[in-house]
């Protein structure tokens, strides 16, 4: 097993994967910092078949070949939809369910709120669409038990240890290959869960046992038990998945062992015991990446945009933090996976077009061409992809590097209709279309923005995914952003973003601690109580952390730590993540000024008519990462070769519809542009797998890491 | 591309702009008088921009704001709702959340403008406004309306108001929703459309009346602010949108996207409704006699008869005329023109108006006729309308069933959705804490829903007040109030049967925990019989109703101590109290509304909630559906068999027989008809159905005319209303929210060619 401290990248190759719905993208970094990039379609049915498709693919890029790189590797990080694939085609295991006794129905109830979580505006308003999913595990395998604890974690009514025993047996005689347990309040105290785990394992010495008081430790049992279920129903199968790639990585050269990505952006084994973590909802792995180019160009606010065929993904760094949501959306259920808070909107650059039947406005989404483009390839309906061949956006005969050709006249016949309907000239349609789906994405940022408090000058924007290059000019329209960076590999940046990941485990524990607003002796007393709660909490963190290194064989001592705690006003119902960098609270200063941090996060996003101080705060919850600080793919900074682009690069011109007038916009190929080139605008810079585009007025810089800058103006 | 509108409107107070904007509707029948929609049709891509700014800038501020918020009402169950209005208090665009208040918050603009704020207290920037007043266009006591006027330099170009539904207002028996409170003098805390802050900031006199008035004001305050905080963020980015637009573009604009919400609204009643005259009835019963301690002016029984005709014209309005309905009385089930408006508001977003333009242009193609003086607009000025949900509720749930019935005609069937009643429990007392406490558990808004025409009701789905249906986390209830639950589940066979059945009721049972003194009231929307008139369709059972559960010094203890089973549902407790197992000092488990006696640790409550409404003919039920059912413990054998004719493979055959049954046990229309003529003709009736009939025909003689017509009777038997005779006088000395006044006589409307 390698541990990290010994790892001797010099020489080696970093692999990172990053399995969508349809592609799976590989990149592939060497020691000299020269990236591969390859792309195999998701085989969902066997991920080991895309997972070896996609280095082979890369490989293949310079010629080389699956054997040569994969045994020259040192880091395979696999982050991908195994665990999302098991929940969705309902192939995990027969788990058997364990709950409070009165509380058997609640997969079928799934809190009211699942019959619409993921809904838009209009549907939500629509009750008549509304509607639960079949629930993972069948009804006549939960059976409930007879325990109560309270919110304190104090006794109510004992564990009836005969209702463990004859609920046991109905579940093993109902085919149970597992038994997860969720009892109430068992994140205040795991006795019950684990008495109950004690009298399962008397009767079956070998079935696998899930607690949620083990899994995460957190308040609110509808999110606990959506964790435990993940984990038992889709854990162990997705281990399974994961070994299988392990191997085939092996069986061709391999020999190290392989990671995967968790829902928080951190990697770890593949034997981690709490593997439903790495259940990822979202491109988190742009916002790592995002977050380390950052670091290397020294700014700590990124705002992180991802442009794909569906959706627009925005993830926001605020002062070098990831931010972490702690109730992210898991199928129809809220879960308690700490995982990148990255948040989206279904209009993408593959986004069908339509005329709503009744109000006779234009639609956007949420449907989506996919790999079938648009009516200028295969898709019976139209989207923005053929506004983009209309337009001159995108060249016909170069889509995917020239592996499809579209047809332009088929755009053309989609588009006319729609543009007559609006009474526009079909040109000034395709563009306006194109536009109003970029306003939407502006919008939709600029909120994420704003309504945290934050200011656009404060940030650096990074745009990348497949149509990240093409939409970015309208989408920063009028955004004073401090910086606008996009990349020569945006259409694999998520990948890239997944070797960025440091070696990391995060552990939530809830608890109950306040501090009052008044400092007499009985508040003092209160105050010193939250201490030693906080405290402890942090210290039985580090104690889980310690057992999950053990098993790694990683070293402890190595670890960094970074602890922090949620605080809330008196009553307020949610609370906010505050770091504390010291190792404990050791005194009532430390406290206050615990609150104090909570003020100033409160107060960025907040108007101070917002504060409530005068009531005291509450802690609820403490977090702690456990972190190993392992190298990260260098970007080699490269001698910069004079603003002129080589011959190589240039492509010659073509007409763009550009702000109401056909243009003459010159065209280059993206990979032969080198450090220090300087692109004019009206241009359009070409690559296999994305586009950029650089009106009149505006030029694209890169600088010599070829991170590309696009600002406003001619250089 | 800036239409350049000569709107006088700048140079006019609000008043005169309200007049104005009144007066142009109703003269033209478009909204500002706005035949053309110059803006929108200069540029539709422009304006679809600039609505899709407005109205992702108004959700993402919801979704920030609910953050600040204390009451699990407003974080965990959407119990809120923030909007922006023109200067004169027409809803532009709203978030998701509490629909209810599209409408109530533009009246309580109204109500301002109407009683001359203008001049005092005087309208300035920075201003806070608040109410929950119903006869400010409020609903009721709990939801509360803070609203902050908009300037651009020394014009007021709009408002911006949210709303919350707070678990405690300060009522008499301690949860928001006073059941028992014969006048508003028990329903709570009143803010009466008042100015409390200035300079952006609640005044310290304000905060403190709430601190006084209320048993938890933290609740209150914090949800102020997260309102307020969200009401700034609006206006900070009204700023930006008006910066990016201009004024014209901006004032222009939203005109013309309420002119369009209302266009909207009719082309979606053109082309899914049935133009004609829907006819229905509720009748929620109102039993308090039974109750220990009540106010004597409220203890009695009755009915609330609410006679509904819903008129959907050629032109595509709907029209709802509530005459023939008996009169307000002395309990906080009373509406008023705000909870109707409230009521119609849920209707319309959920059924007619939930895409496209969700704003006041829709109420410009609808219209309300409510009596004066009646259950649905009370004209005494202490009427209580603390719970008028419990008859806003079976009134819409009959809307909904009309609406449903029109688009089977033609033939939206998928459309279909049938209604689903409340219930619900509420704590006073003392709490784990230490601390007074009274609040409502609010997990009822996850209650299930009524059938589909396709499918069944969602289990676990949606209340008809609130879309976004959620039952909220036990340990978030358990962190709220002194109490733990002993099971949250589905009642078996709680179900309204139907070909498409509606949604399965579900029941909480709690156990006093970490208080001496706690009284709960659990009560009904409809009270006992609210079930029934929550009526299926086409041959669907009603909702199944609800019951409740109270066990006051219990031996809980023992039976914990012993190891004993202990009931996990409030059908366990009830067996287990009648066969002995359980023991109380008192107990009552059944459908009347409760308020129960002080209980303390280890004593029980508990409700199953009712569940919705069914669809088609159960003897159609799909054997599959039934299956599933049977698996899930939702239904039993015996009643599969007895109501579904559900008997494996001999199903048809049993179905066949129920059938004939059935004929055999018909008789023809005509026949029944003679034969209860004879009751009719004498009133053979119950003693309080009887005093019903009396009490409508004491305001119209709309359902007395229908009556003789029917039974073809020349003289209305029912004289005895049962209560005091006496009339009382409207409020004077200020405006309140009137309702639309019914033409004269029917006119033959004629048909209009084109929107």
């Amino acid at each position: 097993m390698a541990t990290p401290k010994r790892r001797t990248p010099v020489g080696k190759n970093w692999i990172a994967l990053d399995a969508g719905g349809t592609m799976t993208d590989a990149v592939v970094v060497d020691a000299q910092g020269q990236f591969l990039v390859g792309k195999f379609l998701t085989n969902k049915q066997n991920e080991s078949i895309s997972f070896l498709g996609a280095i082979k693919d890369a490989a293949a890029t310079v010629g080389g070949t699956l054997r040569d790189t994969l045994s020259a590797s040192e880091v395979v990080v696999y982050a991908g939809t195994i665990m999302l694939n098991t929940l969705l085609s309902r192939t995990g295991a027969k788990v058997g369910l364990m709950v409070t006794q009165g509380f058997e129905d609640y997969l079928l109830m799934e809190k009211g709120e699942g019959g619409w979580i993921s809904y838009p505006y209009a549907d939500r308003l629509h009750t008549v669409t509304h509607h639960h999913a079949e629930p993972t595990i069948p009804r006549n395998r939960v059976v409930g038990v007879q325990e109560r604890l309270d919110m304190f974690g104090t006794l109510v009514i004992p564990l009836r240890v005969k209702d463990v025993q004859q609920k046991t047996r109905e579940l093993l005689e109902a085919g149970a290959e597992s038994i997860a347990v969720m009892f109430l309040f068992s994140h205040m105290n795991p006795l019950h869960e684990q008495a109950a785990a004690k009298i399962i394992r008397k009767i079956d010495k070998n079935i696998p046992i899930v607690l949620s008081s083990a899994m995460a430790p957190t308040h609110k049992e509808y999110t606990r038990l959506a964790s435990v279920v993940a984990q038992a129903y889709a854990g162990e199968r997705a281990r399974k998945h994961f070994l299988q790639v392990e191997a085939r990585a092996r069986e061709e050269g391999f020999n190290r062992e392989v990671s995967t990505l968790l829902a928080h952006g951190g990697t770890v084994p593949i034997s981690t015991p709490r593997l439903y973590e790495s259940y990822v909802s979202g491109p988190v792995g742009g916002v790592l990446g995002g977050h380390y180019v950052g670091e290397v160009i020294g700014s700590g606010n990124v705002v992180c945009c991802d442009i794909g065929g569906t959706s627009f993904d925005v993830g926001i760094i605020r002062d070098g933090l990831i931010p972490i949501i702690r109730e992210p959306t898991l199928l129809s259920f809220r879960t308690n996976i700490p995982m990148i808070d990255t948040k989206s909107i279904g209009a993408g650059m593959g986004s069908e077009l339509g005329v709503h039947p009744l109000t006779g406005k234009l639609t956007v989404g949420p449907m989506s061409a996919g790999s079938d483009v648009g009516r200028c390839l295969r898709w019976p309906k139209t989207t923005i992809t053929d506004c983009h061949i209309l337009l001159g956006y995108l060249n016909p005969k170069y889509f995917l590097g020239g592996d499809v050709q579209l047809d332009l006249d088929a755009a053309i016949k989609a588009l006319e209709p729609m543009a007559k309907n609006f009474n526009v000239e079909t040109f000034e349609f395709a563009e306006r279309a194109h536009r109003l789906v970029c306003d939407y994405m502006r919008e939709f940022l600029v909120n994420m923005l704003r309504g945290r408090g934050y200011e656009i000058s404060d940030y650096v924007m990074m745009m990348y995914g497949g149509g990240g290059p093409l939409g970015l000019t309208d989408v920063v329209e009028g955004l004073e952003f401090k910086d606008v960076v996009t990349f020569p590999f945006a259409a694999v940046f998520s990948a890239f973003g997944v070797l960025c990941a440091p070696r990391r485990y995060r552990y939530h524990q809830s608890i109950i601690a306040a501090s009052p607003a008044a400092d007499e002796a009985p508040q003092r007393h209160v105050k010193g109580l939250a201490i030693e709660s906080i405290n402890n909490a942090w210290a039985q963190l580090e104690k889980r952390a310690e057992d999950d290194f053990k098993l790694h064989g990683w070293d402890f001592r190595d670890a960094k730590l970074s602890r922090s705690a949620y605080v809330r006003f008196t009553n307020q119902l949610s609370d906010f993540e505050v770091l504390w960098l010291g190792e404990r609270l050791s005194s009532l200063a430390d406290l206050t000024s615990l609150m104090q941090r909570f003020e100033a996060v409160y107060t960025t996003i907040y108007p101070s008519q917002a504060l409530y101080s005068e009531v005291g705060y509450q802690i609820l919850e403490v977090a702690l990462t456990a972190d190993i600080v392992t190298p990260k793919p260098k970007i080699p900074e490269l001698a910069l070769q004079g603003r002129k682009p080589n011959s190589a690069a240039e492509k010659g011109t073509r007409k763009v519809y550009w702000r109401g007038k056909r243009q003459e916009f010159r065209v280059y190929e993206m990979d032969p542009l080198t450090a220090g080139n300087v692109i004019n605008g009206p241009a359009i810079i070409e690559h296999p797998a994305t586009t950029m585009l650089i009106p009149p007025g505006h030029h694209c810089e890169l600088d010599k890491r070829r991170l590309i800058h696009y600002r406003s103006g001619q250089k | 591309m800036h239409a350049k509108t000569k709107s006088p409107a700048t140079k006019m107070t609000l008043l005169e702009q309200l007049d104005y904007s009144e007066r142009l509707v109703t003269e033209t029948g478009h909204y500002h008088g706005l035949k053309k929609l110059a803006v929108h049709d200069a540029d539709p891509l422009k304006f679809e921009a600039f609505h899709s700014r407005i109205l992702s800038t108004i959700i993402s501020v919801r979704d920030t704001m609910k953050y600040i918020a204390s009451s699990p009402a407003i974080r965990d169950f959407e119990e809120f709702v923030i909007g922006l209005y023109t200067p004169e208090g027409d809803a532009i665009a709203l978030s998701t959340g509490i629909m209810v208040h599209v409408h109530t918050l533009s009246e309580f603009i109204k109500f301002m403008i109407r009683n001359g704020y203008e001049d005092d207290p005087k309208i300035r920037s920075g201003d806070i406004f608040e109410n929950n007043e119903a006869w400010a266009g409020g609903v009721h006591t709990p939801d509360v309306m803070t609203c902050i006027p908009v300037f651009h330099g020394d014009i007021l170009i709009a408002w911006i108001g949210a709303v919350s539904h707070e678990l405690e207002a300060g009522t008499y028996e301690g949860p928001g929703m006073s059941v028992f409170a014969p006048d508003r003098f028990g329903e709570g805390l009143h803010i009466s459309a008042e100015k409390v802050g200035e300079n952006d900031h609640f005044r310290k006199d304000y905060l403190l009346r709430l601190k006084m008035n209320l048993r938890n004001s933290n609740w209150w305050s914090l949800d102020d602010k997260a309102k307020l905080s969200g009401c700034l963020m609006v206006r900070e980015a009204l700023g930006k949108i008006i910066d990016l637009y201009s004024l014209e573009y901006y004032q222009q604009g939203v005109r013309e996207l309420i002119e369009e919400g209302r266009r909207n609204f009719i082309k979606r009643v053109k082309m899914t409704m049935v133009p004609g005259v829907y006819r229905g009835v509720t009748m929620p019963v109102h039993k308090r006699s039974h109750v220990e301690f009540v106010h004597p002016l409220a203890k009695g029984d009755f009915i609330d008869f609410v006679h509904n005709e819903m008129t959907v014209t050629a032109a595509g309005h709907v029209e709802l005329d509530f005459e023939g309905s008996t009169g307000w009385s002395f309990h906080p089930f009373n509406c008023a023109v705000g909870p109707m408006n409230g009521g119609f508001w849920i209707t319309l977003t959920q059924l007619l108006n939930y895409d496209g333009r969700v704003n006041d242009g829709a109420y410009l193609a609808v219209k309300q006729y409510l009596p004066e003086g009646s259950i649905v607009n009370a004209n005494y000025a202490g009427a209580a309308t603390s719970l008028a949900w419990w008859t806003l509720i079976p009134i819409f749930a009959n809307v909904w069933r009309m609406i449903g019935m029109s688009w089977y005609a033609r033939g939206f069937i998928e459309e279909i959705l049938m209604s689903t009643p409340t219930c619900m429990a509420g704590v006073a007392g003392f709490d784990q804490y230490g601390q007074h406490t009274g609040y409502q558990n609010f997990e009822m808004a996850g209650e299930s829903c009524g059938a589909r025409g396709v499918a069944d009701g969602l289990d676990c789905g949606s209340p008809i007040w609130n879309s976004e249906g959620i039952q909220g986390d036990a340990e978030v209830w358990e962190m709220t109030g002194p109490n733990v639950y002993l099971g949250r589940a589905f009642s078996a066979n709680h179900q309204a049967f139907g070909r498409y059945r509606g949604g399965q009721g579900w029941q909480s049972l709690w156990m006093v925990r970490g208080s001496r003194l706690v009284n709960v009231t659990l009560t009904g929307s409809g009270c006992q019989n609210g079930g029934v008139f929550h009526k299926g369709l086409f041959g669907g059972y009603p909702s199944p109703g609800w019951k409740c559960l109270w066990a006051q010094g219990t031996n809980l203890k023992a039976l914990i101590d012993r190891g004993k089973k202990v009931p996990q549902s409030v059908n366990e407790a009830e067996e287990m109290l009648k066969d002995g197992r359980l023991k109380a000092k008192r107990w009552y488990c059944g459908p009347l509304n409760q308020w129960s006696p002080n209980m303390a640790d280890y004593d029980l409550f508990g409700v199953i909630y009712q569940g919705g409404s069914g669809y088609g003919d159960p003897l159609a039920r799909d054997p599959a559906l039934i299956e599933k059912d049977l698996t899930n413990g939702l239904l039993t054998k015996d009643i599969a068999k007895k109501i579904y004719g559900f008997d494996g493979d001999k199903t048809a055959d049993r179905r066949a027989t129920m059938c004939q049954r059935r004929l055999r046990e018909s008789v023809p229309a005509h026949t029944w008809w003679r034969k209860e003529r004879g009751r009719a003709k004498k009133g053979d009736v119950s003693k309080v159905v009887s005093e019903t009939f009396a009490r409508s025909a004491q305001l119209s003689t709309k359902l007395k005319d229908l009556y003789l017509e029917f039974w073809r009777l020349k003289e209305f038997p029912y004289k005895d209303t049962g209560s005091a005779d006496f009339q009382v006088e409207a409020p004077t000395g200020f405006y309140y929210p009137k309702s639309a006044r019914k033409p004269a006589e029917p006119v033959k409307k004629p048909t209009r060619k084109r929107q």
